[in-house]
């Protein structure tokens, strides 16, 4: 990030916090309480997204160049491990072939294999990698690893989802990190190679690149940033030290951040795409895994409050763990106007039209212009259309989390089914009917203004959740097949400037 | 001139392939062209106040309109010196008085077509013109015998001027863009503010490349010269503005908010409604929100950098000037903004939809609702800014007889009478002195009846009337315009 991109950037924050200041100190004006209930509701729903967004703001002005890693003074022995669990052979083959051919250290490939599938043993071997099995599934792919940990010894390991084919400079760009002996992990980037093919896939790349490029380069720059499951690598003490990989949590990967950082070890970040991988490619595979990981992220909200964390670094996780709670607020959004279109209830009262806007519209604007600009564009209506798409995965998984419900390890699926997926989206499409209905009946029993008003509202809402839930309702196109993936990694710049050819 | 071409702009070959011009292109511009004229003539409107104000000028001999309109007017001289040779040519029918409006308003679709596709591709250049074919405010000012239409067409030649500049550099380009800039300022002072915007993006691409900076420091000068006759004028009539009754007619009376910026924009692109009916379009504003939604990840580049700015330059500049005087925030003082806003709506539908069909629905659907908001705009009697003078004009002659009184408020619509001679004279009513009926029957016709002095007159008078043993026999109304006839 240039110095001309920071200035104008941090004037960008200085302008969001002002028409932010702007806006709440109009809204919180107690003569502006309508039905109180909704104003509640809208109050508590626009405090949280304020919070999101301060939070974001406050990550990415903590952005830092990352230095480049120092150089090696010794060769380091990497334990390599790669999980699997009845994935298809021909999506784990290129993992392991890069994998064994991978240069700047002594790297000992093993394939996990949880599935005892007898050719993933032949493809181990023929690929000169060394395979792992063990007689129980207990504690999921944190259980598969935490059995490896065991049986091996290397002083570094390193973990690869079976569909993240790793680049030569994997290990390069990594390793030399560890020459700093309180450096417990060093996270990469996740790419998703098959987002150029595949509509679903394109929407959470954007999701994952707003992460992966800006966010936690910022988390870094807090030292906060959180081990994310694949293209990682671990330094055995501090992985022991700390027990393992957590084998009661869905999301292993952020609870066992939580404890190194809790024991004062640091991670590292680095912004440069080292593995490719596939992101989901139908709506079914994609709810799988934001169902993991809100309910990961949520569950864990107590482990941060608790944590012994600088507070700093527990504000950063818990940004993180509560991002999933936006369900409840766009829940809260999609009341509004139905509310007001049928019972003419309205949640603010004492102000006009003109003067909302007037105090709205500079917060909003500069809001999404922000989230433009530190995403260098690469955050897309998609993407976001996806995720308000599937905002009951939040309110689920929350409600869940709170009765208790024992989590499962759910495997996001390396291959989209294809085809009609309408229950995958079946909440949603259930509220654009209500909206639609709504909105309908609005026009013809009393189309005044305000009614108007409230049937424009109902149809941006209905718009969004229509376009998030499309993946579902459209035939995905045939899957790209791994061996076909684009070569990407030769073009592949660093995601500080997010541009990923 | 040396050719300036900056890297950051160059084509690649595949952008050039889109941009080239295809021989089937003609044939459709020449159509859209025509039913774009043919909208711009028909129907005709009768003519209104601020037009003729203009005819009253353009019928003095040439010096004196000159001196009159640095004296007693607020307006650069070329809209009046056309309009000046258009009566001397066609005579002064609605429909001559319209000519160079019409045939302004027309090239601008070619022209639009032009820039879309000097911008970005030929899609988005037939786009661009389908849309200001139906565009009814294009329409509107192009059937006006004001100097909208040239604002219009000058603000796309110095955008296409200024398009041309950056991407190819050559010799045309800066000669359209210094004409175009020039011609602007000569036919409409507010075109600073789009002017401005435009200097805005040259500066910050000229930071980048010092050839580019070179040449735009030398159309700078260029236009200053063009400019230097101005001068005097400029300074006089600044002087006038500061004098009351430099300008009769008054804003909408609304204060200026975001919901008025909103209001001129739904007016820059379907038309003048009836207030009620822009009450109901203005309350759709959320959906602006998902139009900024739907920009996210959409890049940018210098074109629709170019294009926001000329668009979001004149509207800025305008709301800050309205602070101090609101009747300046109203579109047809920036009515610029229309053909880079048409562009940017061409470049979304033509550019964001995956296959040739969804993008012509797309097309096809905006103009229709343009066209709807046309056919509302011109026909619908609410629309407060139709006046039927020539209606009622007509109806006065057909109705008074000899020993009829004429009477008219405000008196500034002494040049409507003017230009409408009724069969009879008509004097102005005025609160300076007292009306003194004739022992015949008094015609009242009143406009601009929502200005409470203009209110309050004729009420006076028809109650003074009432008294004096007069009786309303009849009240008639057209848009706008109201007749009573009292005995």
């Amino acid at each position: 990030m240039s110095r001309r991109d920071t200035v104008t950037f941090r004037l960008l924050v200085a302008l969001c916090v002002a028409t932010s200041i702007w806006y709440f100190v109009w809204l919180l004006q107690p003569s502006r309480v309508g039905n109180p209930v909704l104003y509640g509701l809208l109050v508590l729903a626009e405090l949280f997204n304020l919070g999101q967004a301060a939070g974001f703001w406050w990550t990415c002005l903590r952005r830092r160049v990352m230095p480049a890693p120092p150089a090696l003074f010794k060769t380091w022995d990497v334990d390599l491990f790669i999980p699997v669990y009845n994935e298809p052979a021909d999506i784990v083959e290129p993992v392991l072939r890069a994998a064994v051919a991978l240069r700047g250290a002594r790297v000992h490939v093993v394939l996990l294999d949880d599935g005892n599938n007898p050719d993933m043993r032949i493809l181990a071997l023929r690929c000169g990698a060394a395979y792992m099995r063990r007689p129980t599934n207990r504690g999921a792919k944190a259980g598969n690893i935490n059995d490896a940990l065991a049986r091996t010894g290397s002083p570094l390991v390193a973990v690869l989802d079976c569909d993240h084919v790793p680049g030569p400079r994997f290990l390069e760009a990594t390793v030399g990190h560890f020459g700093s002996g309180d450096v417990a992990f060093v996270q990469t980037p996740q790419f998703y190679a098959n987002a150029p093919h595949n509509a679903i896939a394109r929407a959470a790349w954007s999701q994952q690149a707003l992460f992966f490029g800006t966010i936690a380069t910022g988390k870094a720059g807090f030292d906060a940033m959180f081990c994310c499951g694949t293209n990682v690598i671990f330094r055995r003490d501090a992985l022991m030290a700390a027990g393992g990989f957590p084998e009661d949590s869905v999301t292993e990967d952020f609870e066992l951040s939580i404890q190194l950082h809790s024991a004062g070890w640091r991670s590292v970040y680095v912004p440069e795409v080292v593995a490719q991988g596939l992101g989901p490619e139908d709506a079914a595979s994609y709810v799988s895994q934001q169902l993991r990981w809100s309910r990961g992220c949520i569950s864990a909200i107590p482990r941060v409050l608790k944590a012994r964390l600088p507070r700093a670094v527990k504000l950063q996780y818990l940004l993180s763990a509560s991002y999933f709670l936006y369900g409840w607020t766009l829940v809260i959004y999609l009341l509004m106007p139905l509310l007001r279109i049928t019972f003419g209830t309205q949640p603010l009262a004492g102000t006009s039209s003109a003067s909302f806007l007037m105090h709205f519209a500079p917060y909003f604007l500069l809001s999404i212009i922000s989230v433009a600009r530190a995403g260098s564009g690469g955050y897309t209506f998609d993407a976001f259309a996806l995720a308000a798409a599937n905002f009951w995965i939040g309110i689920v998984s929350s409600v869940r989390a709170v009765l208790r419900r024992p989590a499962s390890f759910v495997v996001t699926p390396k291959k989209g089914a294809g085809g009609w997926q309408p229950r995958v989206v079946a909440p949603a499409l259930a509220v654009t009917g209500l909206l639609a209905g709504t909105s309908a009946w609005g026009i013809f029993h009393d189309p005044t203004p305000g009614v108007l008003n409230g049937v424009a509202f109902a149809a941006i809402h209905a718009v969004i959740l229509v376009r998030g839930s499309a993946g579902a309702l459209v035939p995905a196109r045939r899957p790209v097949a791994l061996s076909s993936r684009t070569p990407v990694l030769a073009d592949v710049v660093s995601m500080d400037s997010r541009r990923v050819s | 001139m040396t050719t300036v071409v900056l890297d950051v702009v160059r084509d690649s070959p595949r952008a050039y392939r889109k941009r080239r011009r295809r021989p089937g292109d003609l044939k459709w511009l020449v159509l859209i062209s025509a039913l774009g004229a043919l909208l711009r003539v028909f129907p005709v409107r009768g003519i209104w106040l601020d037009e003729a104000i203009s005819v009253a000028q353009a019928r003095l001999p040439y010096p004196t309109m000159l001196h009159q309109l640095m004296y007693g007017d607020l307006h650069p001289p070329l809209w009046g010196s056309v309009l000046w040779a258009d009566v001397r040519i066609f005579g002064y029918s609605p429909l001559a008085l319209r000519i160079p409006s019409i045939v302004a308003g027309t090239l601008c679709i070619p022209l639009l077509y032009l820039l879309g596709r000097e911008l970005f591709d030929r899609r988005t250049g037939i786009a661009a013109a389908v849309l200001l074919a139906a565009a009814p405010l294009a329409v509107w000012y192009s059937g006006e015998a004001r100097m909208y239409a040239f604002y219009l067409l000058f603000a796309i030649v110095a955008l296409l001027g200024q398009a041309r500049a950056i991407r190819r550099g050559d010799r045309a380009g800066w000669v359209l863009f210094v004409a175009g800039s020039a011609a602007l300022i000569y036919t409409h002072y507010f075109s600073v503010l789009q002017l401005a915007a435009q200097h805005l993006v040259f500066l910050g691409l000229a930071l980048r490349d010092r050839r580019l900076r070179k040449q735009w420091l030398i159309s700078i000068a260029v236009i200053a010269v063009v400019l230097l006759p101005l001068v005097p004028y400029v300074l006089q009539q600044l002087g006038n503005a500061s004098s009351p009754g430099a300008s009769p007619t008054e804003g909408t009376g609304q204060p200026v908010s975001l919901y008025t910026v909103l209001a001129n924009l739904v007016w820059s692109l379907w038309g003048y409604h009836s207030n009620a009916l822009m009450t109901q379009l203005v309350a759709l504003w959320p959906v602006a929100m998902l139009l900024v939604l739907a920009l996210l990840g959409k890049g940018r580049s210098w074109a629709v950098t170019l294009l926001v700015a000329a668009v979001a330059g004149p509207v800025l500049g305008a709301f800050v000037i309205s602070i101090k005087a609101e009747t300046f925030f109203e579109v047809r003082y920036f009515v610029s903004i229309l053909p880079p806003l048409i562009v940017l709506v061409a470049r979304a539908a033509t550019g964001w939809l995956p296959s040739f069909p969804a993008r012509a629905v797309a097309v096809g659907a905006l103009a229709l609702t343009m066209l709807a908001g046309l056919a509302d705009e011109q026909f619908d009697p609410a629309n407060p800014r139709l006046y039927d003078y020539g209606g009622a004009f007509q109806y006065v002659s057909a109705q008074s007889r000899p020993g009829d009184q004429i009477v008219f408020a405000p008196d500034y619509l002494d040049v409507v009478v003017g230009y409408y001679h009724p069969a009879q004279p008509a004097t102005p009513l005025s609160d300076q002195r007292p009306f003194e009926p004739s022992p015949g029957r008094v015609l009242v016709l009143a406009s601009f009846l929502d200005q409470p002095a203009t209110a309050a007159l004729v009420g006076g008078t028809l109650s003074t009337l009432e008294r004096n043993g007069r009786s309303i026999r009849q009240t008639k109304h057209w848009e706008n315009v109201t007749l009573w006839i009292l005995e």
